[in-house]
């Protein structure tokens, strides 16, 4: 073989292996920026830190809660609007047929740190039990709803101490799991 | 003339396995980008503000303790146990 046509053949491998190598790249970078960023234990960790500036401020429970120096239970019919808290989703997902959230704040005396003397909870809590699932890195595992429990300390206005505790969940899986 | 050709066989071999290496080396890597992004995720890491080093819900802690500081062991003790352990 002459030695242009070396030049033409070695030309045309070359351009070979720059459109291997460009097409790579870019299979690469669009696999993995194409896929969806999990932010749902971000989003389950702010809904319970609203849940929980809405409970208390300045290690003083909300006297809103309380009727005649008992939880009110009435409180249960309007704590998420009052605390300017919507379960609403982004539109386009798939996640729209039902509710996306949950959450559960549970009021325990300090002498008993066993059953709750008050609950507050709203959302789906269907999903509940999901939190408690030890998660693995499966598929399946991975579209489980993403759980917080977050807990802390607050007194009422007579000096009682309660502990406080917040479990908050958000499901959102179309969005934030790869298919 | 025979001695060329073989020069020219051995280049050629090399360029081939070059290539195989490569277009491995991509697979590879190709592999790796799948399976990183079916792990993505963000984590939580909320701070009371950006100067501050303190939890936000400790910080709530802290200020109940300033107004009733009774029982702050059994206190410490119940939110330490917090958490539901999903953490992968």
């Amino acid at each position: 073989m002459d030695k242009k046509g070396t030049d033409k053949i070695l030309s045309i491998y070359w351009f070979l292996i720059l459109t291997i190598v460009a097409g790579g790249i870019f299979a690469m970078v669009y696999v993995f920026y194409g896929a969806p960023s999990d932010v749902r234990e971000i989003e389950a960790e702010l809904l319970a830190q609203k849940l929980a500036d809405c409970v208390s401020k300045n290690g003083l429970i909300e006297e809103n809660l309380f009727l005649n120096g008992e939880f009110n239970p009435a409180i249960n019919a309007y704590f998420t609007d009052r605390c300017g808290i919507t379960f609403k989703v982004e539109e386009g997902y798939g996640d729209e047929t039902e509710i996306q959230y949950l959450y559960k704040v549970s009021f325990y005396d300090i002498k008993n740190v066993v059953n709750p003397k008050f609950v507050i909870s709203d959302g789906n809590l269907n999903w509940e039990n999901e939190c408690f699932i030890e998660k693995s890195n499966s598929k399946d595992y991975l579209r489980l709803v993403k759980c917080k429990e977050r807990r802390f300390y607050a007194v009422d206005k007579e000096n009682n101490q309660y502990l406080i505790e917040i479990l908050s969940g958000v499901g959102k899986s179309e969005k934030n799991v790869k298919k | 003339m025979l001695k060329n050709k073989k020069a020219q066989v051995g280049e050629t071999a090399t360029w081939i396995i070059a290539t195989v290496v490569l277009v491995v080396i991509l697979i590879v890597f190709l592999f790796i980008s799948i399976s990183l992004s079916k792990i993505k995720s963000l984590k939580a890491d909320i701070k009371a503000n950006s100067e501050d080093t303190t939890d936000w819900i400790s910080l709530k802690t802290e200020m109940a303790y300033s107004i009733n500081p009774e029982n702050k062991n059994r206190i410490e003790l119940w939110i330490s146990k917090e958490g539901i352990h999903d953490e992968q």
